[in-house]
């Protein structure tokens, strides 16, 4: 059977479903079947196709030509109407300046050349996954969430049909993506994607979700202007717009298409210094920033610049690419340091990881496409359960303050664990997201190449400054907590949805971790002798001993210490107060004699990672950066 | 892995707590002779130890000690990876991760003291982390090996050929060892504490394991301190035992640092000498 059309089809038709019928109970069992479906039909194909290596999948279109060209319009138009609306001049002249590309280029791409317009290959199998599984998952929390959602905030119009019909069209488009090889194809489910993400940023519907909805989309417009010019440029010198094609070419004939395309991966991977419209889409519901950064949009951008590897290895323009991704890892790895607020450090983290992955695709190398893939799919993993599990905190403490998940582990002990284990999945040793930093750093170190220092010294920065933003909100968690908390209190609310999503994507994080030797066996390393040829990259066996033997002790030792200590201890004694404890809490016998309670914050260091500072450094030199890119293809 | 590797970590396990200990010993001799006292003899750590084990256990939750438990481990676990040649640059994650159960298992408490060592234990963290993998990295781009044997055995003067890296590299033993300017977290110099920071919370036997941890954490530390003078015997007794000395040296010469300035220090130099040093092995080959 020939998935690749249910795979884009089903998920679009349940999201129409959903919307053409009234909202009432059965919407939320339209949504889950839908979420079901296209997860079930995702692993389906992942499980046939494991093995198959790089194939062509069939797929013809009618009236292809016309139909793309009509949806690129109609989304077009749509920006406009959207722009127009809102009274917003930038919005609009982008539109339009997209429409009229569309027209133009027609002429020039109509007859270009496409052998295999669908193809499918282990990178794609490992995007079919992570948008299914944890697109699906983070579906599946929304169902409950949403609810609770409207619930917490009376003033939000509930327009929660919309949502879901958005957020499955979204897992369609997302799905034509990461098969499309004809280019054209491609930009469609592109311009979808932005579409998607620009309705449901926006969907609070107060002031600032509408201008950050607008600045996601400004930015995205621009990427897309950059991908249809490379299209029209491609269809017009070589006459073929096929993606995989693009070396046979010659890379100097390509030079300026793939500098474009590298623009469009960045912006829609939040690179800097497009990095701003991702820091501002943590304004929607939390489903919506799981989405955006871990199963979906962002993972578009990276799937893109991940495509290019081949063409931007040991180019200029590859350089400039891995220099804007560790730029951007440094940038925000130490901004995360100084934020407060739960979804600001998760997005910032984010971008920092998409960065490293940049710098893989912009390098190259067997060894660094390796710890790309793993990046891709562990990050996807942790940062989805992270953002649900920070949203389900949120709503039951009214805060997205770190500091008020103070004593977390008491109040709501299971999204507790659940928080920590998504946290110890971004940092720790050895989970999952260090191999890869440790595959990436190991590159670096044994690399010739003038940019090398520079990148290791980033790497060396940013690791460092990871591991204290992470721990410290660990540390938070756990801190003691109100003595008068009730053991589970905050957690009556939570939904089966959210805590079933939740909890699998906590399992499928510790089993990921476990048995990413079996994906690098099966998946990884298959794709990568596809394209290198035997010269691959395997983890050495000692290596992955050690790791094995670190995850195993990581997850074991703890829990079989902290169940030891249960049984054995009898008796607690308080806390040191330098000897003004009055309560076996946290209360102490202040000046005067009077009772206080301790007060702790965690260190943010503002003032040695500011963010006002930071930030603009980080953006001047992105669109240094930038230019240096567009300047190197052009003269 | 040949079994003279998997004995010499055996040995680490066995024999690490006692080489430790009587580096902390002669140290308290030397600091003592330093402040023009006689010192308690050598042995002492070892009586103070004992004494701890004999104390009650008393904990402030039903997750500190074992915390404190799995930071003992990963600590003995990161010089058993490294004295059985496992690849130094995942290893060092594994040093990381023995530090985030001392930090959590001071977090965990809520006292106030215990946090701010914790806090500064995580400064203090993210100040030497970038140097150790400046040094790793420096180390490779010489020896092309990223294993302790094979950097050992590599016959180089790395010492002569990374005088900045290892300066840096000093700077982190004084800030893993925790001794002055840099032992902000918690200090074996009474006049300079804040009642004991990240430990303020652990007595007994909970104590001991971290004392513990500390000698064989010494241990490694002093043998990667090795790795740079392997070239010849008499620089690789003089080297190590003159580095040994000079920490002794600065440990009581100098105040303590604020957290500001440790943090700004260690990352200047580790900038400036670190990455400095590691420039020309990039561009080229400079022996």
């Amino acid at each position: 059977m020939n998935a690749l059309p249910y795979l884009i089809l089903l998920p679009i038709a349940f999201g129409i479903l959903v919307y053409l019928l009234p909202q009432g109970k059965f919407t939320l069992w339209i949504v889950g079947a839908g979420a079901f479906v296209q997860g079930g039909l995702a692993l389906l194909f992942a499980f046939t196709n494991m093995g198959e290596g790089r194939r062509t999948l069939a797929l013809e279109i009618p009236f292809q030509d016309y139909l793309v060209l009509a949806l690129e319009l109609i989304l077009a138009l749509y920006f406009a109407y959207a722009a127009i609306k809102a009274r917003r001049l930038l919005p609009l002249l982008l539109a339009l300046a997209q429409i009229a590309l569309g027209i133009f280029g027609e002429g020039y791409t109509r007859g270009a050349r496409v052998e295999t317009p669908w193809v499918s290959d282990e990178l794609s199998v490992l995007m079919v996954l992570i948008v299914g599984v944890v697109g699906g998952l983070i579906v599946l929390h929304s169902l409950g969430y949403m609810g609770r959602h409207h619930e917490a905030h009376p003033e939000i119009k509930d327009r929660r049909r919309g949502f879901w019909a958005t957020v499955l069209i979204f897992l369609g488009a997302m799905y034509g993506l990461v098969f499309a090889d004809d280019l054209r194809l491609m930009l469609l489910f592109w311009e979808v994607t932005t579409w998607a993400s620009f309705v449901l940023i926006g969907y609070n519907g107060d002031a600032v979700s509408k201008k950050n909805a607008f600045l996601a989309l400004n930015l995205n417009i621009i990427g897309g202007l950059a991908f249809s010019t490379a299209v029209i440029i491609l269809a017009a010198t070589t006459g073929s717009v096929s993606l995989s094609g693009l070396g046979a070419a010659g890379a100097a004939a390509v030079a300026i298409p793939v500098a474009l395309l590298a623009i469009a991966g960045l912006v829609k991977s939040a690179q800097l210094p497009f990095t701003p419209w991702l820091l501002g889409a943590m304004v929607a519901p939390t489903p919506v920033s799981a989405l955006l950064h871990s199963s979906t949009m962002v993972k578009a951008g990276v799937f893109l610049l991940l495509r290019l590897a081949p063409v931007l290895a040991g180019r200029t323009t590859g350089n400039i690419v891995a220099i804007i991704g560790i730029l951007t890892f440094v940038i925000g790895s130490f901004i995360a340091v100084s934020r407060r607020s739960a979804k600001r450090v998760l997005a910032l983290s984010t971008v920092a990881n998409l960065g490293l992955i940049a710098v893989c695709a912009g390098i190259g190398t067997p060894q660094l496409l390796w710890a790309a893939f793993f990046l891709v799919a562990f990050h996807a993993i942790a940062k989805a359960l992270l953002f649900l599990g920070v949203g389900t905190a949120s709503l039951a403490t009214h805060s997205l303050d770190i500091e008020d998940m103070g004593g977390l582990v008491v109040s709501m002990p299971r999204l507790a664990i659940l928080l920590v284990v998504g946290i110890a999945g971004m940092f720790v040793a050895p989970f999952g997201m260090l191999i890869s930093k440790w595959t990436v750093m190991e590159a670096f170190v044994a690399m010739n190449s003038p940019i090398a220092p520079l990148m290791v010294a980033c790497l060396a920065w940013g690791s460092a400054t990871t591991v204290f933003f992470w721990t410290k909100w660990i540390g938070v968690i756990i801190r003691a907590p109100d003595p008068d908390m009730p053991r589970g209190g905050l957690e009556k609310g939570t939904s089966l949805g959210e805590s079933l999503s939740e909890t699998t994507l906590a399992c499928l994080a510790i089993f990921s971790f476990g048995t990413f030797p079996l994906a690098s066996a099966f998946l990884v390393e298959p794709w990568l002798h596809a394209s290198f040829g035997p010269v691959g990259f395997e983890l050495s066996s000692t290596n992955v001993f050690t790791t094995l033997l670190m995850v195993a002790m990581t997850v074991l030792l703890p829990a079989i210490l902290i169940g030891v200590s249960r049984l054995r201890t009898r008796q607690l004694s308080g806390a040191y107060m330098s000897g003004r404890t009055v309560s076996p809490g946290l209360a102490f016998k202040g000046s005067a004699g009077v009772e206080k309670m301790v007060d702790l914050r965690a260190p943010y260091l503002t003032h040695v990672f500011p963010e006002s500072r930071m930030l603009p450094i980080g953006l001047a030199l992105g669109i240094l950066l930038l230019l240096a890119l567009i300047g190197t293809v052009l003269v | 892995m040949s079994y003279d590797k998997l004995l010499f970590a055996l040995a680490y396990i066995i024999l690490g707590p006692l080489a430790g200990g009587l580096l902390a010993g002669i140290d308290r001799k030397i600091t003592a002779r330093l402040q023009g006292r006689i010192g308690p003899p050598i042995l002492q750590p070892f009586y103070d130890l004992r004494k701890l084990f004999t104390r009650g256990l008393d904990p402030v939750n039903r997750v500190q000690i074992p915390f404190v438990a799995s930071h003992l481990v990963f600590a003995v676990t990161t010089g058993v990876l490294i004295f059985m040649g496992g690849d130094l640059l995942l290893i060092i994650f594994v040093l990381t991760l023995a530090g985030i159960f001392l930090v959590l298992a001071a977090y965990s408490t809520g006292s106030p003291y215990g946090k701010i060592g914790a806090d500064r234990e995580l400064v203090l963290m993210m100040a030497y982390e970038p140097m150790v993998i400046l040094a790793l990295v420096g180390l490779f781009r010489v020896t092309k090996s990223f294993d302790f044997w094979g950097i050992a055995a590599s016959g180089k003067p790395l010492a002569l050929l990374l005088p900045g890296i290892y300066i840096g590299v000093f700077l982190v033993i004084i800030m893993k060892l925790r001794k002055s300017p840099y032992d902000i977290s918690t200090s074996h110099h009474a006049h300079q504490e804040l009642v004991k920071g990240l430990t303020a919370d652990l007595g007994g036997p909970a104590l001991g394991l971290v004392e513990l941890a500390h000698w064989y954490e010494s241990v490694y530390l002093y043998g990667l301190v090795l790795l740079f003078w392997t070239w010849n015997p008499v620089a690789a007794i003089v080297g190590p035992t003159v580095t040994y000395f000079l920490v002794i040296l600065v440990d009581n010469a100098t105040a303590r640092l604020k957290w500001g300035m440790t943090l700004a220090s260690a990352w200047i130099v580790a900038l400036a000498v670190g990455v400095g040093n590691l420039i020309p092995f990039y561009l080229g080959r400079p022996w």
